[in-house]
């Protein structure tokens, strides 16, 4: 049976790639008999769910765009440049 | 294959890709808007030299990145060549001997509820600025600016889909931690 440690890997990288059957398995395996790694990869799914509406705000304070007037001063520079 | 270089539409295209990644690295909008402005001056400069041996997104993230160090280098911070896969980024700090959780993690309480929260966007950025630094990189690529592996791995310079795996793993182990310290700890003892 896998360890934390190794199930902690597995669950990462169930976030970005689809697992072998057989890996899926053992993963499912340890998770049912382990309340602590069940919570991590709780935890990691929701941190990339968290990333993933930001990237998606367009309204808020945080928005990761380049903001308008530096869009402006930016395009004149590249523009002065060529 | 011809290679197109395109100033026109660069920031249309990449304007906002290189102020995230930035963003997310240094912590810091203006600085992060200056540094996409000298990236694309740069850029022109450069564009004889660009061999088309990749896309134009990864050449001007590959220069944006230098940029970055070279911030970093001149303000002081550390800029340690650590590689996300030595030892001191490894998992040992989290895992006993037999691979069992060192500590006990809490559950989080309504984590949902944080998203709606300013702050607490604050505190998930000063973490991830606070990832060793090739974590960071990777990190916010991959998740922030959603590229591809393929992509992630050229720019950061990682040689295997395997050790991209391994060194997603050691982020978000870290960035777990780090959130339930600056977030989610203090939540619940207001």
């Amino acid at each position: 049976m896998l360890n934390c440690k190794e199930t902690s890997e597995l669950a990462s990288r169930s976030l970005d790639t689809k697992l072998s059957l057989h890996e899926h398995a053992r993963l499912l395996i340890h998770l049912a008999a382990c309340k602590l790694c069940r919570r991590y990869l709780l935890q990691l799914r929701f941190m990339q769910r968290a990333i993933a509406k930001q990237r998606r705000a367009v309204s808020t304070s945080l928005d990761p765009q380049l903001p308008a007037q530096a869009r402006k001063r930016i395009q004149a520079e590249i523009d002065k440049h060529r | 294959m011809t290679t197109q270089i395109d100033p026109d539409r660069w920031l249309a295209e990449y304007g906002d890709f290189l102020y995230r990644y930035a963003l997310f690295k240094l912590g810091n909008a203006a600085l992060a808007e200056d540094l996409t402005q000298e990236t694309f001056l740069a850029a022109l400069k450069a564009r004889e030299r660009f061999s088309g041996r990749s896309t134009e997104r990864t050449w001007l993230t590959g220069i944006l990145k230098h940029k970055i160090v070279d911030h970093l280098r001149r303000s002081g911070r550390e800029t340690a060549l650590e590689d996300g896969l030595s030892d001191s980024a490894s998992l040992d700090a989290f895992f006993d001997n037999h691979g069992h959780w060192l500590s006990e993690h809490q559950a989080w309480n309504n984590p949902d509820q944080s998203l709606e929260q300013e702050k607490f966007w604050h505190a998930f950025r000063d973490c991830i600025a606070h990832l060793p630094p090739k974590l960071a990189d990777l990190y916010i690529l991959r998740e922030i600016n959603g590229v591809s592996s393929e992509e992630a791995c050229k720019i950061v310079d990682i040689s295997t889909t395997n050790n991209m795996w391994v060194m997603l793993s050691r982020a978000r182990m870290r960035l777990r931690r780090c959130l339930e310290s600056n977030w989610f700890a203090k939540a619940a003892g207001e």
